[in-house]
């Protein structure tokens, strides 16, 4: 029996090319691209899952309380690790912290070939790292590898980058040009899957011989530089950890801050830290469950809107099947045997869908990988997970696509399916076109989703930011001589005429990073203090980056104590304080750091930090003294001329060469850094673009057999309409209206869903779209567009049929 | 073999009540060729299809083999209709994605006949009806004549009983009709009880017995003229 049903499904599909090749291609571009989404998903929550103990691994985040904000940081103080290992020694095992010099990038050079290179990926860590995290050493014995001061271990890729081919071991660095390391051991690359990649590191005690007072700063409990990593003993309940940990930041944190703030402690479990987290001073950029849980709907959706046209498609050619059924069931068929045969039919279409939706994937995902920049690995599966993926996808769409249409064909009755006088009944038709509906309330849902995304994007694109960032580079100098030769180095460069102003500050600005400190404003008690964001910066901020000031003068050098007593702060802070007009806020003074300063100047508010961040009252001060300067200036900033900008850049790099012998020239241009700060909204636009295109064609292709289905049903209602007179436009419009009506009603439903879903998204924006306004643009657009496609679509067939000769039509019967 | 007492079909929309059988009785005896004629709508069409168990009577009896099926459900009636009762059309009926073999052969899969055995009876029904060298051909490339007789071979490749024939000329000119009603009588001769709507008197000569249907009521059963043929 099931070889002839296996032929009549074989036979049928050649017979009727286009219905195949429309159902097949909705279900083998859903598949592609549901299997494509599903890998990128299995990639995600991959992440670092490989460590043997990641279930015990925490990492432990501290948490400042004041009276009006709480902030979650990644960071925690140098004695932390040892304080929790002697306090818990029943459920904490081991811990290992990683420190980074507070710099994004160090310079590792090798002394034989005087190379340096700047690295992101340099941290120095404990030797316990081996017994937490499992990372195999390929050379080198990782009882001994950091145990030593001044080891260093290393990655392959690096051993290369500084010494070709030669075996490392044995062979000396230079960290920030003066720090002599030895290479003790050759690490695996770190699992690609890990939510940070180091791929040189130090041991910690390397850190002793660098500062004089390292065992001061180490037992420090205020400042917050390091990583901390615990891995709990089996079956230590985190949570039980976490209800004592309170009481232990009390005990040690008390005696370094003010009454104001209040510090705690969490656990966040290693695995959660890739989606779930978003720290102030993460280790390394994360990603966003967020993601996660859009891609597998679109997935999931992607798959049922192909499923979706073969339902319809089904349903709809049960009018050219039902005399089959009525036959077979005159021939004795039962409907259960009736049943197994729709149900092999489909499982035949789904299973073929399948088998060609993973070729299309395996030769398409190259492409993805390079487009999205993820390298998505099919070879991490094993054969038999393959086999049962795949069998389990055909069985699920098999059952979605095929359950209704085999329970719909196997119900006809055998009288009215031979007579010929069956038709599809106004419920199944509700049923189909309730479908249709669904298919075209996603895409809907995804265009305007789409372009919210998009205009959103634009308008942080466009928004003035109160600062001009065209033609302005950014030199990271943390840590270099540049730094201690600023003066100079400004000097020289402004010699150049593509140079027109030079300046400093501790964060790049426009970017994410922003510190706060305990300032006090005029009229607050001595006890009083206010959290506030400061911005140390160098003379000729506001005039290189083109900041307007509303009152009072920028900093200057002909005044002297400027470093000492001066402020500028911004427009917010006035309003903040309610200190009148700019004017009036001039002379106002803050108690910082112990020092009374007094407003020299206010500007107009610029967004120091990203869009995602409200704008802030912000205070703005000069390094005092060389020591300030050079632990609170880490970000140098040009102003170039118009026109070519090479020659000046190689100018400021000779003058560069000139001062700091240690650290390579680096620059990026601050036009640039801002707009790779909304590179994740970019790419959500262009990734849902993608999809909702997709979800159009598909949704297009099931309109298209409809349509197709629809006019050979009522080729005779044509004919009959065309012999009493209705024009060619008349019997197009009357296929036509049906499912333009449908898009409408799609759109409706869209409707809501798409402003919850909106409106939930934009809140996570201080400066976003005005969401009823862009709502009502997207969805005219998103009808407009739908409806002029779906036209377009069914037009071939409508126009085929209006323009049909009657007589074919009247001959039928 | 057949019969009927007090027979009513009746036809019920929201405001029409059609009555297709008034409270019919007839009997059909094994070995019988009966002709069914009357004009359009006198109900001819229900009334096989209630003798081909693919319908319910509103009311009364109909005996099949001496069992009353007024009561059966379609999965019962599904089953007792396989094996016993063979269907021929006037538009055939074949499935056009199947040869003719395969055509032949499905009745004989639904009633799980295993395939060595299938494939002789389905050569001897198609040999019998001179298909055998068109036996991989499909229904789209044979003649009208050609494709009855393959309907005609899958009516009995079962070895039915029972053979009911809805105008099994009507859609056939007078030589491929005439081929038609031969193997029915030659079937009939072999022992097949053949029940028979049609329209044309000259098909009806070929039946022993005539049923005359006039909106719903037997008008009176005669035999036809030249019976004997």
């Amino acid at each position: 029996m099931n070889g002839i049903n296996l032929k009549i499904a074989l036979r049928d599909a050649k017979k009727k090319p286009v219905y195949t090749a429309i159902n097949l291609t909705g279900l083998i571009v859903g598949v592609a691209c549901s299997v494509l989404i599903a890998l990128f998903v299995w990639d995600e929550l991959k992440f670092d899952r490989h460590h043997e103990h990641a279930d015990q691994i925490y990492r432990v985040v501290q948490y400042t309380e004041t009276s009006d904000n709480i902030e979650h940081g990644a960071i925690t103080p140098f004695p932390l690790k040892d304080a929790l290992l002697n306090d818990f020694p029943a459920f904490i095992k081991d811990g290992v912290r990683f420190f980074n010099l507070s710099s994004e990038h160090v310079s590792i050079g090798n002394p034989e070939t005087n190379e340096k290179i700047r690295h992101n990926s340099f941290y120095f860590a404990d030797p316990s790292l081996f017994k937490i995290f499992d990372v195999e050493l390929l050379r080198g014995n990782p009882e001994l590898a950091l145990s030593e001061p001044n080891s260093v271990i290393i990655t392959g890729r690096i051993a290369r980058l500084y010494f070709g081919d030669e075996d490392p071991v044995g062979k000396t660095l230079t960290l920030e040009g003066r720090i002599i390391l030895t290479v003790t051991g050759v690490m695996e690359d770190w699992d690609r899957n890990s939510h940070f990649k180091p791929e040189i590191l130090a041991s910690f005690e390397s850190l002793r011989g660098m500062w004089q007072n390292y065992d001061q700063i180490t037992e420090r409990w205020r400042w917050n530089p390091v990583w901390t990593y615990v891995l709990l003993e089996p079956g230590a309940d985190s949570r039980r950890i976490e209800g004592q940990l309170q009481e232990f930041a009390d005990r040690y944190y008390s005696d370094y801050f003010s009454e104001e703030e209040r510090i705690g402690l969490e656990l966040q479990p290693l695995t959660d830290i890739w989606l779930h987290s978003d720290l102030e001073a993460e280790i390394g950029p994360t990603s966003s469950v967020f993601t996660v849980y859009l891609f597998s709907a679109v997935a999931v959706l992607l798959l049922i809107i192909a499923c979706i046209n073969f339902i319809n498609l089904s349903t709809a050619r049960a009018i050219l099947r039902a005399r089959e059924v009525g036959v077979r069931k005159t021939l004795g068929a039962e409907r259960s045997t009736l049943m197994k045969q729709f149900m092999m039919e489909s499982t035949i279409f789904t299973g073929t869908a399948v088998l060609l939706g993973g070729v299309v994937t395996v030769m398409v995902y190259p492409y993805v990988s390079r487009f999205s920049g993820r390298e998505l690995l099919l070879s991490g599966f094993g054969s038999a997970e393959i086999i049962l993926g795949i069998l389990m996808l055909i069985l699920v769409l098999s059952l979605l696509s095929g359950l209704y249409p085999s329970l719909f064909l196997s119900s006809l009755k055998p009288i009215e399916s031979l007579r010929g006088g069956f038709s599809s009944g106004s419920s199944r038709n509700l049923f189909r076109k309730s479908l249709i509906v669904f298919q075209f309330s996603i895409t809907a849902l995804l265009f305007i989703g789409t372009a919210l995304v998009y205009f959103q994007y634009i308008h942080m694109q466009e928004k003035d930011l109160g600062f001009n960032h065209e033609r302005v580079i950014v030199i990271p100098a943390a840590m270099t001589s540049a730094i201690w030769s600023y003066d100079d180095l400004k000097e020289r460069s402004l010699s150049h005429s593509g140079v027109l102003q030079v300046t400093g500050s501790k964060t790049v600005i426009g970017g994410e990073d922003y510190l706060r400190y305990q300032i006090t404003p005029e009229g607050f008690g001595e006890q009083e203090s206010a959290s506030f964001i400061k911005l140390f910066v160098m003379h000729d901020f506001t005039e290189t980056l083109g900041i307007e000031l509303l009152a009072g003068r920028n900093f200057s050098k002909s005044f002297s104590t400027d470093p000492e007593e001066a402020l500028l702060i911004n427009e917010s802070m006035v309003n903040h304080l309610d200190w009148g007009s700019p004017e009036d806020a001039i002379g106002k003074t803050f108690r910082v750091n112990g020092r009374t300063m007094s407003v020299v100047g206010v500007t107009r508010d610029f967004n120091h930090t990203y869009l995602r961040r409200e704008l802030e009252p912000l205070v703005m001060e000069l390094p005092a003294g060389i020591s300030e300067l050079v632990s609170n200036i880490e970000f140098l900033k040009v102003r170039l001329a118009a026109g070519n900008p090479s020659d000046a850049i190689s100018h400021i790099e000779s003058v560069w060469r000139d001062v700091d012998t240690t650290h390579p020239f680096d620059y990026f241009y601050l036009e640039d850094k801002i707009n790779e700060t909304y590179a994740s909204e970019r790419q959500l636009t262009s990734v849902l673009s993608f999809f909702a295109i997709l979800t159009i064609f598909i949704g297009c292709l099931g309109l298209l057999g409809l349509a197709s289905y629809s006019v050979n049903t009522r080729t005779r209602e044509i004919a009959i309409r065309k012999t009493l007179g209705s024009s060619e436009m008349g019997i197009f419009v009357l296929l036509s209206k049906d499912y333009l009506k449908l898009v409408g009603i799609a759109h409706l439903v869209a409707l809501p869903a798409a402003w919850v879903l909106a409106s939930r998204w934009l809140s996570s924006f201080p400066y976003h779209i005005e969401l009823n306004t862009y709502l009502l643009a997207t969805f005219i657009l998103s009808l407009i567009v739908s409806t002029l496609i779906a036209l377009l679509t069914i037009s071939s067939q409508s126009l085929k049929a209006a323009y049909k000769n009657p007589v074919d039509g009247l001959r039928i019967e | 073999m057949i019969k009927a007492e007090n027979l009513t079909k009746v036809y019920r929309t929201e405001e029409i009540e059609t009555t297709a059988l008034n409270s019919i009785d007839f009997q059909i005896e094994s070995g019988d060729f009966v002709g069914i004629m009357g004009p359009s709508g006198c109900g001819k069409s229900t009334l096989l299809n209630i003798m081909g168990l693919l319908d319910t009577p509103t009311s009364g009896s109909y005996y099949f083999l001496g069992e009353n099926m007024a009561g059966y459900s379609e999965r019962d009636r599904a089953r007792f209709r396989k094996g016993n009762i063979g269907f021929i059309f006037q538009s055939f009926n074949l499935i056009e994605e199947l040869t003719v073999f395969e055509n032949v052969e499905l009745p004989l899969q639904y009633l799980n006949v295993p395939s060595a055995e299938r494939k002789v009876r389905v050569e001897e029904a198609l040999d019998r009806m001179k298909m055998m060298p068109r036996r991989n051909h499909f229904p789209q490339q044979l003649s009208g004549g050609q494709q009855q007789r393959v309907a005609i071979s899958r009516a009995v490749v079962t070895g039915a009983k029972l053979l009911l024939a809805d105008e099994p000329t009507g859609n056939l000119d007078s030589d491929h009709g005439d081929e038609v009603m031969s193997l029915l009588t030659e079937q009939n001769r072999a022992g097949t009880t053949i029940v028979m709507v049609t329209h044309s008197p000259h098909d009806a000569k070929y039946a022993k017995k005539i049923i005359n249907l006039f909106d719903g009521n037997i008008v009176k059963d005669k035999e036809p003229e030249g019976f004997g043929i």
